[in-house]
């Protein structure tokens, strides 16, 4: 799952992703003379495009490092396109403000007629555009805002030693078990054990104690940092009934963590309750 | 530019992509006359035929052993005091049911 962080990394590589575009547009030949109203220099341009790109290099190392390699180059990919597209439809009209009204209607009625929009259907679209271009990065802004909190990081998530290492472990979310087309009742959960990841060889989790190795139950998958799991909830469990986590090192050595079912999830230990 | 819109538009309508789901093999048993009927599935709902299974008893040893039908079923005659039933699928993903899971009641006794 993606690491839940606060608006200030997202506005971070915003702007970041913004700053160096737009440093890079300077350093064109085109658009640096139409926005400084002057030629641009080969050395000033290199002197541009030499700051524009450590900045996208920037950016990109700050969603690497927050959201890790996958979901940061999505994410960089993501706010440099909201970026580029604020950025070339500033360009487009910060060189017309306060030029003369001629001007400005001289380089419409060009860009209308190259564009053809100047029948009602074309002018309809280029206003659906418009309103597309202005909801989209709203949408995602509000998207983001509304994210639901990464499970690891809320105050539910049950945090406890388990041999030389430390879980922390979470329903995903917190309501009762999904009960299946079959009937089976089955619950997700993320765990993350902090220490020595590279030590660890596999965990487990199951409701009810562990009779031998191997039912210790379902293996999370995943890496050190966020391992997940989906275990069944058998109809035999109580509401008295603890989770079982086993971990296993690479030494082979076993080790467990008994989790109390309303501890760890209040709305599995109700559901069950109810079933009786 | 009408076309571009309507491109633009089609890519927009396009569905979000799918969750990650992880499928695990679900054992649910019942009883049938004398005997424990079990059905192997994957939590996605397809059965799963010619899988591995074991009948232990409450120390983890195995008292009787087979695969599962095309259906993915099995069936056996309870042992005498507790038992489970463990299924692998072919990754090696275990479900289990003891024989207090059993729908109409196990026929094992503690």
């Amino acid at each position: 799952m993606m690491p839940d962080l606060s608006w200030g990394w997202h506005l971070a590589v915003l702007l970041l992703g913004l700053g160096g575009l737009a440093l890079l547009a300077l350093a064109s030949e085109r658009e640096g003379e139409l926005l400084l109203r002057r030629p641009v220099s080969l050395a000033h341009r290199r002197l541009l495009r030499g700051l524009g790109w450590p900045l996208l290099a920037w950016a990109l190392a700050v969603c690497v490092g927050g959201w890790f390699g996958h979901f940061g180059t999505v994410l960089w990919l993501g706010w440099l396109s909201v970026a580029a597209v604020a950025l070339v439809f500033g360009i487009a009209y910060v060189p017309w403000r306060g030029e003369p009204a001629g001007r400005r209607v001289r380089a419409r009625e060009t860009i209308a007629a190259s564009a053809c929009c100047t029948s009602a259907g074309g002018r309809l679209g280029l206003y659906f555009l418009w309103v597309l271009l202005v909801l989209l990065p709203l949408a995602f802004a509000g998207a983001l805002w509304l994210a639901p909190v990464h499970p690891l990081r809320r105050a539910d998530a049950v945090q406890g030693p388990v041999g030389p290492w430390t879980y922390r472990l979470a329903e995903e979310v917190q309501v009762a078990p999904e009960v299946l087309a079959s009937g089976a009742a089955v619950k997700h959960f993320v765990l993350q054990l902090q220490g020595d990841g590279l030590a660890v060889a596999r965990a487990w989790l199951r409701v009810q104690p562990p009779r031998s190795p191997r039912t210790a139950g379902v293996a999370f998958e995943g890496h050190h940092a966020e391992r997940e799991a989906m275990i069944a909830i058998p109809p035999s469990a109580t509401a008295q009934d603890a989770f079982w986590l086993t971990v296993q090192g690479k030494d082979g050595q076993l080790h467990h963590a008994e989790i109390g079912m309303r501890r760890l999830s209040p709305a599995t230990a109700d559901f069950v309750e109810g079933r009786r | 530019m009408r076309k571009n819109t309507l491109w633009l538009a089609v890519l927009l309508a396009g569905t979000p992509a799918l969750a990650h789901e992880p499928v695990i093999p679900l054992l649910q048993c019942g009883r049938e006359g004398m005997e424990v009927a079990c059905e192997a599935r994957w939590s996605n709902g397809v059965a799963m035929p010619g899988a591995r299974y074991e009948v232990t008893d409450a120390r983890d040893q195995a008292l009787l052993a087979g695969v599962t039908d095309r259906q993915g079923r099995l069936r056996f005659a309870p042992p005498q005091g507790a038992f489970h039933v463990l299924v692998w699928d072919a990754r090696g993903v275990m479900a289990e049911a003891g024989w207090r899971d059993v729908a109409g009641g196990g026929s094992g006794r503690e």
